[in-house]
């Protein structure tokens, strides 16, 4: 059976191409759609836990989008009166609850999220200081400003300030590695929020108990306490509606990629009706003429589906990096998205094989000989 | 959060200069509410009986970095009297009154390309936008111009200095706005309106708009605003109708006066007689939508409605079905 495979799939070079073309386009739509997909998810998640709190005081107002902000270093608007930190450090269960001030500044002239913050962050974040006297600087904005431990900075917005750089961040592959991280007082004043701070992160002495502690901050006068793990499930699912759009684009592609190969197969079957004549007169049976164009289908569209996997992968590095809020990216990659996407490829060249199969199955030897 | 919620939330993520919904639309005020068109077929709404209150509160004004003002109503004059009926003014207007008082060290000027006043600096410092807080409403990412932000009584105002990119694109959206109107002779002519309803989306495309007048008692006659732009789809039968509502309270918040619109037909009806619903416009260029401001449908503030959002020609204007939260 496999050199008569071969011999008709050399037979029509152009159109198998088209064809395998045809499936590739659809596997490679829905390759990177769920390499992108589960990269943007990954990433929040990152986001989430690099703020390393069970709880997230925020002003009043969206939720999503102020932690949005805090994660991206913009300004959030609304604020929170930094005296309300005492009282949030006395509710029971809470263990740390570390300011976070945030917002764009001049950082040696280079417009840079800053993100000022207390030693209480320090130990959120597991940096390894005793004390929070100067700039804690992300390794990407170490690398874009040149800067290294020892250095000074000259920070600028509404105010300027001259302070040390104590720390250079490792790389964690978050947007903490964008941040400036300044001592509360120092970004306040050069943000011009003295008094304010745009959010609490606070961690949790019993983590059984965050429930019961949300509640208690969140009844607390002009502010909101959101679990990031809230967040988290709000924005994917956010996420989740685009992507069923996606998946309906990639849908209609695969759709696509079966009417070609059946297409393909059908004017495939009329081309070769002598030949299976010649085979059933020889002895072959209708099953074997199905299984024949069954096979050459599922070969096709596997080959299709390998191409559409490499063509997918190629197109998740060159498109933009961007998950549309406002956080970077990359796509992720898993054995079983290949896995997905093969058998999706495998299944288009099946199910687009089975008319035309059928119609092959049922030639008529005597009648196709005649027409030798 | 319910698929409700997660809609109306994905809406809001793409919109910035959103006008006015509020949960308090609970206390809608039926008396107040008409269907257009009326009896005689006009998409035209009598204003007799409503208006809002001119502003008489002291005004105040935050501005980050430089400090806390109070301004009187009695000391704003408006540099757009083209724009505003008598004792209205805008936000710029009150800048421009401390920088008159010398409370503020204020470099202004009109800007043709972009149609209105800009601030070159305020304390020598460059780069600035603002924010407004209308009674029962909360600081939101406005990107409409400032000298056409009408001030409510006992609206007050804040500024800061913007992030420069998206400062810019809301300037590249002004004079976009300012090309447009030019290219079409002076008028008005959105080259896309949406309607996004409960369960459908229709567009529109080149829809002329002209004034209805729908707030005398706010601009002077002539001028054009966002609701201005389904009243002019209505008298050109592009819809079938639409309900709205005016508003002197919401909620707990008096004052309030605007008009809100319920549903709009087309024929059939998008929308419902739902006290927790209605729609939100947002008017801007293209250019500016990844910068529009994060927005909750279920925020319970009050925010500038249609009828007081005067447009210049912007590239497309939005109709969307919210759904504040009960």
């Amino acid at each position: 059976m496999n050199w008569i495979l071969r011999a008709n799939l050399k037979r029509r070079k152009a159109r198998l191409a088209l064809t395998i073309g045809g499936i590739a386009i659809g596997v490679a739509t829905l390759f990177a759609l769920l390499s992108f997909s589960a990269g943007i998810a990954t990433a929040l998640e990152r986001e989430l836990d690099s703020l390393g709190a069970h709880i997230i005081v925020l002003p009043v107002g969206c939720p999503y989008s102020l932690t949005l902000s805090l994660m991206q270093g913009a300004d959030t608007i609304e604020y929170i009166d930094e005296a309300s930190l005492a009282e949030f450090r006395a509710v029971d269960n809470v263990h740390i609850a570390a300011p976070a001030v945030v917002g764009r500044a001049k950082v040696n002239g280079t417009l840079t999220p800053v993100y000022g913050t207390d030693i209480q962050t320090a130990l959120l974040k597991n940096w390894e200081l005793d004390s929070f006297e100067g700039a804690v600087v992300g390794s990407k904005a170490a690398a874009d400003l040149k800067l290294s431990a020892g250095d000074t900075i000259n920070v600028s917005l509404y105010a300027p300030v001259t302070i040390p750089v104590v720390k250079v961040l490792p790389v964690t592959g978050g947007r903490d590695d964008t941040f400036v991280f300044l001592p509360l007082a120092i970004a306040q004043k050069v943000l011009a929020l003295e008094g304010k701070v745009s959010a609490v992160l606070v961690r949790t002495s019993d983590v059984s108990r965050v429930s019961e502690t949300r509640s208690t901050l969140g009844h607390m006068l002009g502010v909101q306490a959101v679990p990031p793990s809230e967040v988290f499930d709000t924005l994917v699912g956010i996420l989740a509606t685009v992507r069923q759009t996606m998946i309906l684009i990639a849908g209609i592609a695969i759709a696509v990629g079966v009417f070609t190969t059946m297409n393909t197969m059908i004017m495939s079957v009329q081309e070769r009706r002598r030949d299976i004549g010649l085979l059933r007169a020889v002895g072959a049976t209708r099953r074997e003429v199905f299984r024949l164009f069954l096979y050459e289908s599922v070969v096709v569209s596997a080959v299709g589906g390998l191409v559409g996997l490499a063509v997918g992968y190629v197109a998740t590095l060159l498109l933009p990096r961007a998950s549309g809020l406002g956080l970077e990216a990359l796509p992720q990659y898993s054995p079983a998205f290949i896995g997905i996407c093969l058998v999706v490829a495998v299944a288009v060249g099946a199910i687009a094989a089975l008319y035309p199969a059928m119609m092959a199955a049922r030639v008529e030897p005597i009648r196709a000989l005649r027409e030798l | 959060m319910t698929i409700r919620e997660k809609v109306g939330l994905i809406l809001a993520l793409a919109v910035g200069t959103l006008a006015g919904l509020g949960a308090a639309l609970a206390n809608s005020d039926t008396e107040n509410t008409m269907s257009l068109p009326d009896e005689m077929g006009s998409f035209r709404i009598d204003p007799a009986g409503r208006g809002d209150l001119v502003p008489t509160q002291p005004v105040h004004v935050e501005i980050r970095g430089i400090g806390t003002f109070t301004c009187e109503p009695a000391t704003i004059q408006t540099l757009r009297p083209d724009l505003f009926a008598a004792g209205r003014f805008s936000a710029f207007d009150v800048l421009a009154a401390l920088g008159a008082q010398g409370a503020i060290d204020l470099v202004s000027s009109y800007d043709d390309t972009q149609a209105t006043h800009v601030v070159k600096t305020m304390n020598g410092l460059d780069g600035w936008w603002y924010d407004v807080r209308l009674p029962g409403g909360a600081l939101e990412r406005t990107a409409l111009r400032m000298d056409s932000y009408p001030m409510k009584d006992g609206a007050a105002l804040y500024l800061y200095l913007e992030d420069p990119v998206r400062l810019a694109a809301i300037q590249t959206s002004f004079r976009d706005e300012t090309a447009r109107r030019a290219a079409n002779g002076g008028k008005i002519i959105v080259p896309t309106v949406t309607i996004k309803g409960p369960r459908s989306t229709t567009s529109f495309r080149d829809v002329e708009v002209t004034s209805h007048d729908v707030r005398p008692d706010v601009f002077q006659p002539g001028s054009i605003t966002a609701l201005d732009v389904l009243l002019s789809l209505g008298e050109q039968g592009r819809i079938g109708g639409l309900e709205i509502t005016w508003h002197a309270m919401l909620g707990d918040v008096e004052n309030v006066n605007h008009y809100m619109v319920d549903w709009i037909a087309l024929p059939e009806v998008l929308g419902e007689e739902d006290a927790l619903c209605g729609y939100m416009d947002e008017a801007a260029s293209e250019g500016l939508r990844p910068f529009l401001t994060p927005h909750s449908h279920s925020t319970t503030k009050i925010h500038l409605s249609s009828d007081l959002e005067l447009l210049v020609s912007p590239e497309y204007v939005e109709w969307q079905w919210l759904c504040a939260a009960s």
